[in-house]
């Protein structure tokens, strides 16, 4: 690293070089709200609610000038009391990044960013949400840097390296990883394709010794039914196997021999019944890709038990998406959510219904739960944050105001 | 003899000067009525330029409720499509859409995702009279062909009884919103003052006027249409142009999805 350092210093001032030489007036935009959040929440069907009342605001704050810009996504959660201790508020960053436009189609992005990849609109089998090397998932980002080109209106080019494990952050390892190692960086890219009534994107998920996944992506839309479909393959080994078909031994397969696929379908359409739209949407997933090894032995080694008695909940998904939304001019959105798991039958439920009294304020009330027994897929259900724990059930009532 | 002879050699001019007249007006009234496609062109061209970037304001009344007041800047680059972003209300603000022949693409700040949603162009833009297409999509020629149908006078709030010429643009691609659209242009300029949206099944569900005609652009140009949606009952959308301008500096890459979320 030291050797890199003065290329990194002179890659620093190109850089910031680029800010200054910009004649632009400097801009300022933003995407606010506030308000509080009433939830109960149970880790079973017997125990009574706990509950819990918190103020949050959340804001997405973007300034810009010339060929810089600097973008701040966060949340910011106050437990209401009668009084506010140290430490009792959560600041929540989901995106905070320096955005560098060299030329007018590429954009360089350096701080904490999500990526999108692939074409699915609930799971992307092609974003590795994986355990494994907790590259990232498209809702929470990552630290590190991206790139986007487009060249035209119809290709594009984007990637992204992460640092998140260089930093310290290596939840899916047994022992804390070397820092500055390169075997701990983990990247994506993907090719995007989008002509007409078609969408399509190819991308690969990295890391060394870690993971090599690549993906396909489609979309069409066939007179107002939006179809897609996405396949992935995980060429190293992301966990162990009974060996020799006993499910009292396993091995992690040796790289390259057991491809693991993975894919989903999905379709959406939306009808227009007088003042309403609905929309229906389902989805079919196929996740075949599991935990590593790295992991598994790390929960084995934490529990004291056998691996094969933790594998069953670490096997192979199949799920299955429905997606309900019915709304009518901003007045109102009901919409209904359910993932089920198709092999155990457990499942998650979400209900919510968001009234719109004023153009600014939205009165919201939703209902979680899982149905799941404790080794199923689906038991519980995340509270939302500040929280970190799970719950049976979860009722929520929020009002929020835009500004 | 000679002299008729020299009558039917030498008619006289007035009579030369009828007969031209009779056989020429068929010839003079179909050019000066333009064939349907290029009625269409024309009624594009008046609508709005090739290139340009405007701001709008969609103001949406609903029976019983109290008026929505939706302002937008829309960008639209001939071949391409249009990059809308929404200005207000907050609770919209920064919403951003892109059309492209036969797609159309959100983008919501306010999901918690920067992933675009795929939509489509037929469906209802923001609970208004208009469909996302309405807003989009700025040439009728790339998804309709025009018929002739005939001349006429009708009513107009801004024009009074006016002579007009009817006609009819049916769908000639699958993406087009509407199984085809009536218009109504004023003879001689060809101003377009009247809209008739039908469904692909036959039902006529939205009407327009296009009314108050400014220079704008470098032509006169309709600078509010009124939109009556049939099917949401009671629901009118009033869409007024503030500002238009012809833009040739517009790249390619705005209308690329890495556009849309950056």
């Amino acid at each position: 690293m030291k050797k890199l350092a003065p290329l990194w210093g002179v890659l620093f001032l190109g850089l910031a070089g680029l800010p200054l030489s910009a004649q632009d007036e400097p801009g300022f935009n933003y995407v606010a709200d506030a308000g509080q959040i009433l939830l109960g929440s149970a880790p079973d069907w017997n125990s009574g609610a706990t509950t819990q009342w918190l103020l949050d605001l959340n804001g997405r704050l973007s300034f810009s000038q010339g060929a810089a810009a600097f973008i701040l996504d966060g949340s910011a959660y106050l437990p209401l009391g009668n009084s506010l201790q140290a430490g009792q508020a959560l600041f929540d960053i989901a995106e905070a990044y320096v955005r560098l436009t060299p030329f007018s189609g590429l954009d360089l992005t350096f701080g904490k960013k999500r990526l999108n990849l692939g074409v699915g609109q609930t799971f992307t089998v092609g974003d590795s949400i994986n355990p494994a090397i907790n590259f990232f998932d498209q809702k929470s980002g990552f630290r590190g840097a991206t790139w986007a080109w487009s060249p035209n209106a119809w290709l594009g080019w984007t990637g992204g390296i992460s640092l998140e494990r260089e930093l310290g952050n290596t939840p899916g390892s047994a022992v804390p990883l070397p820092v500055f190692s390169a075997n701990n960086l983990a990247g994506a890219t993907q090719l995007s394709l989008q002509t007409g009534r078609f969408q399509g994107t190819a991308s690969l998920c990295f890391s060394p010794n870690e993971t090599f996944n690549p993906a396909l992506g489609v979309s069409y839309d066939v007179s107002g039914v939006i179809l897609t479909a996405e396949g992935a393959v995980e060429f190293l080994p992301q966990g162990l196997v009974p060996a020799s078909g006993l499910v009292s031994t396993w091995t992690a397969p040796t790289a390259w021999t057991q491809p693991a696929p993975s894919g989903s379908v999905g379709a959406r359409y939306t009808w227009s019944l007088g003042d309403i739209d609905l929309t229906v949407q389902g989805e079919t997933l196929y996740w075949g890709q599991g935990w590593t090894s790295s992991q598994v032995a790390q929960a084995n080694e934490l529990s004291g038990t056998s691996v094969s008695t933790i594998r069953p909940t670490l096997r192979d998904r199949y799920n299955a998406i429905f997606h309900l939304d019915a709304n009518s001019s901003d007045t109102f959105d009901l919409a209904g959510f359910c993932l089920v798991d198709l092999q155990d039958g457990s499942a998650l439920y979400q209900a919510s219904l968001t009234l719109t009294p004023w153009d600014s304020l939205d009165l919201v009330g939703s209902f979680q739960a899982a149905t799941g027994a404790v080794t199923d897929a689906w038991n519980s259900v995340p509270l939302p944050p500040p929280n970190t724990q799970t719950a049976r059930y979860v009722v929520i009532f929020q009002t929020r105001y835009h500004f | 003899m000679n002299l008729l002879i020299r009558d039917f050699q030498r008619p006289p001019r007035l009579v030369v000067l009828l007969i031209l007249l009779c056989l020429g007006a068929p010839f003079a009234v179909a050019q000066s009525v333009p064939d349907g496609n290029t009625l269409l062109a024309r009624i594009d061209e008046i609508r709005f330029p090739e290139d340009f970037t405007m701001q709008v304001t969609l103001t949406t009344v609903t029976q019983g409720e109290d008026p929505k007041v939706m302002s937008m800047e829309v960008t639209h680059k001939k071949g391409l499509g249009s990059f809308l972003q929404i200005l207000s209300p907050p609770r919209s603000r920064g919403t951003r859409m892109l059309t492209e022949t036969g797609s159309l693409w959100l983008y919501n700040p306010h999901s918690g995702s920067n992933r675009p949603l795929r939509l489509a162009p037929r469906d209802s833009f923001q609970g208004s009279a208009f469909s996302n297409s309405d807003v989009s999509r700025t040439s009728f020629l790339d998804d309709y062909r025009g018929v002739f149908e005939k001349a006429e006078v009708i009513d107009h709030p801004e024009f009074g009884k006016v002579k007009v010429w009817q006609l009819r643009a049916i769908a000639k691609r699958p993406e087009a919103a509407y199984g085809w659209i009536e218009m109504w242009v004023r003879q001689g300029d060809l101003l377009p003052l009247k809209f008739d949206y039908y469904a692909k099944s036959g039902l006529l569900y939205r009407k327009m006027v296009l009314s108050h005609y400014k220079e704008m652009a470098g032509r006169l140009r309709a600078t509010e249409m009124q939109m009556v949606s049939l099917d949401q009952t009671g629901t009118t959308s009033t869409l007024v142009i503030h500002s238009m301008k012809v833009r040739q500096d517009i790249p390619d890459e705005l209308f690329n999805l890495n556009a849309l979320t950056r």
